[in-house]
């Protein structure tokens, strides 16, 4: 029944999906979990706020181009989270917040995100249609788009935290020259030099993915990032084990992985 | 209700997307690819959706008179203007591909030609030796630039050698860190998202 090329695949996705879930479980039980390391980027995301209240400018959010349907589905659901946590800042501090949204799919997700986190500050009413606007599906259309608003409202922050293409640089490059302060993050590995050049904080790979642990404090959220630390253990054990048995000249074990992995 | 219905949904879908993935059983083949369908569907009303996002938008800011109120005039113009071609003579008319072929495509390019002097103005900013990741970050930028040019050859001809382990061992071995550790920290969320316990899509925490 199991395709037989994606044993190990469907091996690994288990044998991790159960450690994750041993571990935000023991999380919801009390057990106490490890603390998670300062994150700079993370800890930028309220003085960008502070500082675009401060000067009552917008706050610019982006959750990139990914979408909810294709590979980078992972990033955009943990691109919610950041939305969420600002909106909410936002709507305590007052300050506008302009989320731009370049799929169509992803606009009502993004619309009720914010709407829920002004509710739950009980600000609905700051919640306007120009708070989340849907721009192009087009990539260079919606990269000429936001330029536009950098251009005419001028945020004082520029939040960028999702999966990214070849706007990346043109975007955070528009808002360096408005002189937003910036936060970026995606885990696309072309896109990450990028934002590291062009943003004064950056969020690396699966930083992005540790924000909700991070901002919320929730402890499944928190388990889960201990379980997926047990995940990259084994997996660090399996890069170590196929090195020296590599180096020793055993191909028994790199011959089994790549075999299974084909 | 208003949350746990979507949260069976989505469960429901993702694991019939992991059990097409995993299992060779033609019945659930057939249904992710229904229901894949269903998902374009539903994407077709979303952009109408975000298409009157979008008008609304811009109607209110011509109405009000904003700042660049004559773009929005522009954008509705062309909007409107594109969408009674596509539905009249439709998209794969030489007429139409004329104007998407000769406004929309050269737009493109020139935006996306622009990207090597934002490139420079942010390397620039970046390069500025502030500290000592700052001081490694100049010293491999300015290797990898020298070996792609043949001044870089002349200066030291093992130039290339270096950058290329700079591209092979360190650079390589960090990409494959943040794919595996993004493999896992995706596999977390979908995990959550299928047990209901993200709900950060929904609006709450």
């Amino acid at each position: 029944m199991l395709f037989p090329t994606k044993i190990l695949s469907f091996a690994t996705m288990i044998l991790f999906c159960g450690l994750i879930y041993y571990s935000f479980t023991a999380a919801k039980k009390g057990k106490e979990m490890p603390k998670i390391r300062r994150i700079p980027a993370l800890e930028a995301i309220d003085e960008a706020i502070g500082r675009a209240t401060e000067l009552g400018a917008p706050v610019h959010f982006s959750p990139g181009r990914g979408g909810l349907v294709d590979e980078e589905s992972g990033q955009m659901l943990a691109s919610f989270q950041f939305l969420s946590y600002i909106a909410r800042q936002t709507a305590k501090y007052k300050t506008q917040l302009i989320t731009t949204i370049c799929d169509a799919m992803v606009f009502p997700v993004a619309q009720e995100v914010v709407r829920q986190a002004y509710i739950a500050e009980g600000a609905p009413e700051r919640f306007t249609p120009e708070t989340v606007r849907f721009l192009s599906n087009d990539q260079m259309a919606y990269c000429t788009a936001v330029l536009g608003i950098f251009q005419r409202e001028k945020p004082a922050a520029n939040f960028m935290i999702g999966a990214w293409y070849a706007e990346t640089m043109l975007i955070a490059e528009g808002a360096a020259v408005i002189g937003a302060m910036q936060v970026g993050g995606t885990a696309r590995l072309f896109q990450l030099p990028y934002l590291v050049v062009s943003c004064d904080y950056c969020l690396l790979g699966e930083e992005v993915f540790a924000g909700g642990a991070y901002l919320g404090k929730d402890p499944v959220q928190l388990g889960s990032l201990a379980g997926q630390d047990l995940c990259k253990l084994i997996c660090c054990g399996i890069i170590v084990v196929g090195v020296v048995t590599r180096l020793l000249g055993w191909t028994y074990f790199h011959d089994i992985i790549g075999k299974l992995g084909k | 209700m208003r949350r746990e219905v979507p949260s069976i949904i989505l469960a429901f879908v993702g694991l019939l997307m992991i059990a097409e993935t995993f299992l060779n059983i033609p019945a659930v083949a057939s249904l992710s690819r229904d229901v894949k369908n269903w998902g374009i569907i539903i994407g077709g009303f979303a952009l109408a959706l975000g298409s009157a996002n979008l008008a609304r938008f811009h109607i209110v800011r011509i109405a009000r008179k904003n700042k660049e109120w004559y773009n929005s005039v522009a954008l509705l113009a062309c909007m409107a203007a594109f969408a009674l071609a596509g539905v009249t003579i439709g998209p794969k008319a030489a007429s139409y591909a004329f104007y998407y072929n000769n406004f929309l495509a050269p737009m493109n390019t020139t935006l996306q030609g622009m990207t090597v002097f934002f490139v420079g103005s942010a390397a620039y900013r970046a390069f500025t030796v502030r500290n000592a990741e700052a001081a490694i970050l100049l010293l491999t930028a300015v290797i990898v630039i020298l070996s792609s040019i043949p001044l870089g050859e002349q200066l030291w001809s093992r130039i290339p050698a270096i950058s290329k382990w700079i591209q092979d061992v360190p650079n390589l071995s960090g990409q494959r860190g943040i794919i595996i550790t993004s493999a896992v920290g995706s596999m977390a969320i979908g995990l959550r998202v299928l047990l209901g316990l993200e709900r950060s899509h929904f609006g709450g925490e």
